[in-house]
């Protein structure tokens, strides 16, 4: 099989540098060019990776490279329907970040857009390439607990902000400023728009769909943040499985420009656990668990160091699977657009300080 | 042994060296040619993976002692354990053991072995769990700038991602580290790991088979100390 000639555009999300290797390490992909969207980010990709070329612009490298076949999207939420239309319009398949965007009407044109073209647009969302997650689906699907009665979830990590900007701003994040509440001046577009895996997961482990949502904001604990860092949710799926779902920041970080040694203030940047109780018991998961540990430099504080990170592998795996052998990718923009809707349903909660009925 | 043989034969054709002949056995991989390498799967375990860059990588200080502690089940190799802990001793410590002093009580064993760079070594070993009870391991590093360990603070035995607990008291439990190798248990897919490096690295094979003849050796010599009560140089073993 011919390997699939794949860029990276705008280098701006936080999942950029996690594709480096897996681009580097898959004899399944030739890994032609990135463009930056600023200089900022190129200096430090250029820091990072040697021997691919870097453009300044996504048409500078487009028409340099007419070969790209694929892109992996790494930008903010707010470029992404300019961006894949461009790409569509080239036949260039795409891999999504995690949110295609929150404006739905923009959803359904990238949907337009995308499958009129006949391209691939795989939504990137990585849980689905964990083992632990493999695991536990596994469990749940064979039963091992009786019928599923509770989902609860965390999704919960430092914030990225300071050193993804864009993501504390709620025009590039959430795509509009709209204020969380009347009179709050905070706006949507933060720790919910960062953590939409759980309500994905939580969609397929059911084989339901949202039914009530209600969702709370909490005084943030980042008070100079212009969007929401701490938020819960709880509510009930179609098929009367009750769920309660934590998508904060609630993880305090060093404010690092670059990610590296030292962000974490808390021990465990990131976490994921989900504790499913059925009417034959219980089954709890920490889908990024366990690892080693240190107390060691920059900072002396104890730290997790995580040690089993696959998720890239197996995510770009399917996306070739898919170009290659024209499948559907399991994540794609149809099914991803009900998770979109459930996290909007629940800005549209804690908005009105009501329970939303989807 | 079937899965194992599965996942390997996944690994060399995803990354194009589908056309090496082998055949992988419990614990050797015989090469093309008639070399018969031993597996050293701890090697390709990804938690010693990251403590071995902890250390190199500047987190941590210079290394003072190394811990290290493993309960195996009844009907293992009690050598082997020793074997592979005094292995991650110098993977670890970056230097080579100059001495040995055991003791050792039926199948239990205690051990301080000495690297040339001066650091000590703390090695206990047993084969002593039941059959079918989890292992228990921990690796614990001390060093000028702190610890790093593959158990965490607070616990004593190894922890789990994914417990079910259903009917009985004792929770089923999961751990799976590996997408590309799913289904293999951690021990599994550290073999297979290990095995495939062999097969993407002809010298990595060669260094094993001399690795081989140096960790028997240690063995060997782990085993005269606790006759013998001596704390036994290497030096006076050539």
């Amino acid at each position: 099989m011919e390997p699939l000639k794949i860029a990276i555009m705008s280098l701006t999300h936080g999942h950029t540098r996690k594709y480096y290797q897996v681009l580097k390490d898959n004899s399944k992909l030739n890994w032609v060019a990135v463009s930056a969207s600023n200089k900022e980010v190129k200096d430090v990709f250029l820091k990072s990776v040697e021997g691919i070329p870097c453009y300044d612009t996504e048409m500078e490298m487009l028409s340099a490279h007419p070969e790209i076949e694929a892109v992996v999207l790494a930008s903010e939420n707010s470029e992404h329907l300019r961006q894949m239309k461009l790409c569509a319009e080239r036949g260039i398949h795409i891999l999504s970040m995690k949110i295609p965007s929150f404006d739905m009407e923009e959803y359904d044109e990238i949907i337009e857009a995308t499958e009129k073209a006949g391209i691939v647009c795989q939504v990137e969302l990585e849980l689905h390439y964990n083992p632990v997650v493999n695991r536990l689906k596994e469990l749940n699907k064979n039963g091992e607990i009786g019928k599923l009665l509770s989902f609860q979830a965390t999704n919960i990590t430092l914030s990225p902000v300071w050193a993804f900007p864009w993501q504390g701003v709620p025009e590039l994040s959430y795509g509009r400023k709209i204020p969380l509440r009347l009179g709050d001046k905070r706006c949507r577009g933060g720790a919910l728009c960062d953590h939409p895996h759980i309500f994905d997961l939580i969609r397929e482990m059911t084989n339901s769909e949202f039914d009530t949502i209600f969702a709370s904001v909490a005084p943030n604990i980042r008070p100079d943040l212009k969007v929401e860092d701490m938020l819960t949710v709880v509510g009930k799926m179609k098929n009367g499985v009750i769920f309660s779902l934590d998508p904060s920041w609630s993880k305090m970080e060093e404010r690092l420009k670059v990610p590296g040694p030292g962000w974490e203030v808390f021990p465990k940047r990131m976490e994921v656990n989900i504790t499913l109780n059925g009417e034959k018991g219980v089954i709890m998961t920490d889908c990024f668990g366990p690892n080693v540990y240190h107390n060691g430099s920059p900072n002396d504080r104890y730290t997790v160091q995580y040690t089993y990170f696959d998720e890239w592998v197996g995510l770009i795996d399917e996306f070739v699977d898919c170009i290659r052998n024209k499948k559907t990718p399991k994540i794609n923009l149809r099914w991803n657009k009900k998770t979109i809707e459930a996290m909007n349903a629940c800005y549209d909660s804690i908005y009105s300080g009501s329970v939303v009925q989807l | 042994m079937d899965k194992c043989k599965k996942g390997l034969e996944y690994l060399t054709h995803k990354y194009n060296i589908s056309d090496r002949k082998y055949t992988l056995c419990k614990n050797t991989i015989k090469l093309e040619g008639g070399k018969e390498v031993v597996l050293f799967p701890w090697r390709s375990e990804r938690r010693f993976t990251e403590l071995k860059n902890l250390i190199t990588n500047g987190t941590m200080g210079d290394i003072s002692v190394i811990r290290i502690c493993n309960i195996n089940h009844v009907d293992s190799s009690f050598n082997s354990l020793i074997y592979r802990e005094l292995d991650l001793c110098e993977i670890f410590g970056g230097s080579e053991i100059i001495s040995i002093f055991a003791v050792i009580n039926a199948n239990t064993a205690n051990i301080i072995a000495k690297l040339k760079n001066d650091i000590v070594c703390t090695v206990e070993v047993a084969t002593t769990l039941s059959k079918g009870a989890d292992l228990i391991d921990k690796h614990e590093i001390i060093t000028t700038r702190g610890i790093c360990c593959d158990r965490v603070v607070d616990t004593q035995i190894p922890q789990k991602s994914i417990y079910v607990f259903k009917n009985n008291n004792v929770p089923e439990t999961y751990l799976d580290t590996d997408f590309e190798l799913y289904g293999l248990d951690p021990n599994e897919v550290a073999n297979v790991r290990c095995a495939f490096e062999i097969l993407k690295n002809e010298k990595y094979a060669d260094e094993l088979i001399t690795r081989d003849k140096v960790l028997n050796k240690l063995v060997e010599i782990t085993l005269k100390s606790a006759k013998t009560a001596k704390n036994i140089l290497l030096e006076d073993e050539k």
